[in-house]
């Protein structure tokens, strides 16, 4: 049976599975809960984000970064 | 999720007409070779998706849904060729039409229009492998790991989770690559401040002590503290008559400057880097292609909403053709993706070190304006802006690979005269007058000031993308550990169900059947136990019918992991057409037990298959569809459900030409059957289409010789009981044949085609009697029996139905 055109992606079972270890992961290793949320969003999308995409979601997560020298 | 009630195809593939009713419970559609089976499979798949796989993808080559899926007789208006379908939500129970005709195959309706049966539709559609054939079922046992790593992976919908850890490592890469770019621009900044101020680091206390002497020179009082806003001409009155030079500066600047001049050392190292990696791109064109229409394919595979190309308009026979192509080229060029990842950091580098020379060229422009040739700041400008513009050339791995011949060579090269004119301004240099001290200091603290602030800037920059570097990584590693570790359990999982799946089904000699999955760096090994011995690929030393049979275990196992609750139906064409009639009982239990939620629809070409997953309890003798036949005229010969039941409706509505076509279909059927139980001959047609009549004079020819059999072996044993058994038989006989005769011309092919309109109901009740009544001589009396009488034994023994109540003898008493 081929993919039919008029169906949506939808978060599988492992998909979702994978998103909570990531969470859970990301937290222990110190992330800001913002970031966590972010790229859990990204991963979570019905497309999944491209490289550039997802380096800008990083990104934006230092738009004002305390400067040092 | 969805299952089906009821399905109507018109003018579909080989199908003129049909109704199955499917009544969302397991149904078996059986018939030989070239019967129309898989029409009723391409409906489904055509009905849930719009497409039919068959007609579809690689190796269809000019075949498509829109011309080919019609009946032939009407491919030049595919809107009456259409497939309606009754869909059940199963957690609601509610049902609706589907209806999808070939005209318009990308739409579909459903009546009525309810949200939660949509919502199972939708999760159906999703799920394209609900419908499988044999040759995809074993492909997952048969493939090279790699494969079989991308088609189980395509299966179990882990496309996003690979995705995913690709361009999470690809960002990480770009992140890295950030790093070192914007640390080049710090570098050159520093490089520049620190060449100007003379110390050999930037310490707080160096820079300090440099700058508070020039501003002591000044009577200006120390700076206390270093800080990136520091303005170190604060409490400095400004002079409109200071140069724009400082003397000492410029001569340090332009030696500095000469010297680079002498030996791009290591700027070549680091553009050979680049190099190498070009060097394994070179060797690939297609991957280079690829590479330059990676981002083209994505932007379009997103755009696909018809069968019209988004990217070049042309016409495609399906979207999901057109779809799979794009998608197609887009794996190629996840290979091109990773050389891009390889070459962002040595890339970033090469693009830090071309903007430390232009940094450093800019640095004399001010210099070589005042105190050197004419021509001098012109020609420095321009190699400055073919370095800002090589630069630009280097900011992204992609632009690099759309110059990697010109790389071969230096792109930094001063443009000529250059070294003569930067030696003359050296020159000049030495022969300037020594600047004032109260000059030297408020030119030093002027250009200290300018060189400061880039510094800052470029400090930044550093501070964030090094922060994103950080998070990057810890994102990219966080999910390849979070990614791993649910996937070995789901492979450990699919392992398990699988092996105790086979080990059901082979338990007589296979019962302590193992197998194991490994996956490894985009490959999944699979390797199963070969009676004890060790561990090999299943293709190794199983035959095709044990590989048969752990393809559809290795389906249902990932199915189940897959859906879990939500695995409520499967469409299986043909699939274990090779496993051994020893095992097909074993598997016929297996689904029963293990999926008793499940409805399956299963078309075979094996007639004794159906039967054992009817005596199996798979499915009861209504769930069965026979097709015995085909013609291009008028589709699949078939019989399915309570045939007596559906013919009362018709003559309900007084439709006597539906009720006869069915009793001739039912006739056509049951005569082939008791022919093939009984022995009646006719003469052989290789294609199968036998006549009514043939079948009829068969099966009453056969029927008269047995009872002949019976007679005289009753006779032979001189055994009353028996005697009067077939004399029975032999009334029952003599009053039914002749009613059925002289009512056959009413369901001839002929009559109920061209005269239909002419018969009553009234006239067609005793056409329908007699039929029953005859076919009535070949059961027994025990409704729950089911099967046609048949003949034991060879020569034949006996004559008698599955369950024994019917039961004649056909041997004689042995002559003494």
């Amino acid at each position: 049976m081929s993919a039919a055109p008029d169906a949506q992606p939808a978060l599988t079972p492992i998909d979702q599975e994978v998103s909570d270890a990531l969470t859970a992961k990301l937290r222990e290793s110190g992330v800001a809960e913002g970031a966590i949320a972010a790229v859990v969003a990204g991963f979570q999308a019905p497309r999944t984000p491209s490289a550039d995409a997802l380096l800008q979601l990083l990104r934006a997560e230092h738009e004002d970064p305390e400067t040092t020298q | 999720m969805i299952q089906l009630e009821h399905l109507h195809i018109e003018e579909f593939r080989g199908i003129r007409a049909i109704d199955i009713p499917l009544g969302s419970s397991s149904f078996v559609v059986h018939g030989p070779n070239g019967s129309g089976k898989s029409g009723v499979v391409d409906a489904i798949d055509f009905a849930l998706t719009g497409s039919v796989r068959r007609l579809s993808g690689q190796g269809t080559g000019a075949v498509s849904v829109p011309q080919h899926a019609p009946h032939v007789h009407v491919r030049e208006t595919p809107a009456s060729a259409s497939v309606s379908l009754t869909i059940k939500d199963v957690a609601t129970g509610k049902t609706a039409v589907l209806r999808r005709s070939v005209g318009t195959a990308n739409r579909f309706s459903l009546t009525p229009e309810d949200p939660d049966v949509r919502a199972a539709l939708v999760q159906a559609q999703a799920h394209p492998e609900l419908t499988l054939s044999r040759r995809e079922i074993i492909q997952y046992i048969v493939a090279q790991p790699t494969t079989r790593a991308t088609q189980i992976q395509a299966l179990l919908k882990l496309d996003k989770l690979t995705t995913f850890r690709t361009n999470a490592n690809g960002a990480a890469r770009k992140a890295a690559a950030e790093v070192a770019s914007v640390s080049g621009g710090l570098t050159a900044a520093e490089t520049s401040f620190r060449n100007h101020i003379g110390v050999p680091d930037l310490g707080p206390a160096n820079v300090l002590a440099a700058i508070n002497e020039r501003r002591a020179t000044l009577g200006a009082p120390a700076l206390p503290e270093l800080l990136p806003t520091t303005d170190f001409l604060v409490s400095i009155t400004a002079d409109s008559g200071t140069p724009a030079t400082n003397l000492t500066t410029a001569i340090t600047e332009t030696d500095a400057l000469i010297a680079a001049l002498g030996a791009f050392d290591e700027t070549d190292k680091l553009r050979a880097d680049v190099n190498d990696v070009l060097a394994t791109v070179s060797d690939a064109p297609a991957v280079l292609q690829a590479v330059s229409r990676r981002n083209l394919l994505q932007a379009g595979l997103a755009a696909v909403d018809s069968s019209f190309c988004p990217l070049c308009g042309l016409e495609w026979p399906d979207p999901e053709s057109l779809q799979a192509h794009v998608e197609e080229e887009i794996a190629h060029s996840t290979a091109a993706q990773q050389l891009l990842n390889d070459l962002n950091v040595p890339r970033a580098a090469y693009q830090s070190g071309v903007t430390s020379l232009r940094s450093a060229v800019e640095a004399v422009i001010p210099t070589a304006t005042t105190y050197g040739d004419r021509e001098l700041p012109v020609l420095l400008r321009i190699w400055a802006d073919a370095l800002i513009a090589h630069a630009a050339e280097l900011s992204s791995s992609d632009r690099v690979l759309g110059i990697a011949d010109r790389l071969t060579v230096r792109q930094y090269d001063p443009p000529e005269g250059v070294a003569d004119k930067l030696a003359n301004l050296t020159v000049a240099l030495a022969a300037v007058p020594a600047q004032s001290a109260t000059i030297d200091a408020r030119t030093f603290l002027t250009i200290a000031n300018e060189r400061w602030t880039p510094i800052k800037v470029a400090a930044e920059a550093v501070a964030k993308a090094t922060a994103t570097r950080e998070l990057a990584d810890k994102v990219y590693v966080a999910y390849c550990e979070a990614m791993d570790e649910s996937l070995d359990a789901l492979y450990l999982s699919v392992e398990q169900d699988f092996s105790r799946y086979y080990r059901q089904i082979n338990s007589d000699d296979e019962a302590n059947f193992t197998a194991r999955f490994t996956p490894s760096q985009g490959s999944l090994d699979f390797t199963v136990d070969f009676y004890g011995i060790d561990l090999f690929p299943p293709n190794a030393y199983h035959s095709e019918g044990h590989q048969d049979g752990m393809g559809v275990c290795l389906y249902l196992a990932l199915m189940k992991q897959m859906l879990g609750d939500d695995f409520k139906l499967a469409v299986l064409d043909d699939v274990v057409m090779s496993v051994d009639v020893n095992h097909r009982r074993q598997f016929c239990e297996l689904l029963k037990s293990e999926f008793p939620g499940v409805q399956f629809i299963i078309t075979t070409h094996d007639q004794v298959w159906a039967r054992q997953m009817q005596s199996a309890g798979l499915i009861t003798g209504k769930q069965q569809a026979r097709f015995y036949g085909w013609s291009v005229q008028d589709g699949p010969l078939y019989e399915s459900g309570d045939i007596w039941a559906r013919i009362e409706e018709d003559l309900a509505r007084e439709d006597v030409a539906g009720a006869a076509h069915k009793l001739r279909r039912r006739l056509e059927a049951a005569t082939a059957d008791i022919a093939e139980a009984i022995g009646g001959s006719v003469k052989y047609r290789g294609d199968a289409n036998y006549e009514l009549s043939e079948l009829l004079a068969a099966v009453k020819g056969r029927h008269g010789e047995l009872l002949k059999k019976a007679a005289n072996a009753a006779n032979s044993w001189n055994d009353d009981a028996a005697k009067a058994a077939v004399q029975a038989l032999k009334d029952a006989r003599g009053a039914v044949i002749p009613d059925q005769e002289a009512e056959d011309w009413a369901i001839n092919k002929l009559v109920h085609n061209n005269d239909r309109a002419q018969m009553s109901v009234n006239d067609f009740c005793p056409v329908l009697d007699s039929a029953k009544q005859f076919l009535g001589l070949f059961v027994c009396d025990n409704e729950d029996c089911g099967g046609w009488v048949h003949v034991e034994g060879r020569p034949p023994e006996s004559l008698r139905c599955d369950c024994g109540r019917y039961f004649v003898n056909l041997k004689p008493k042995p002559s003494s």
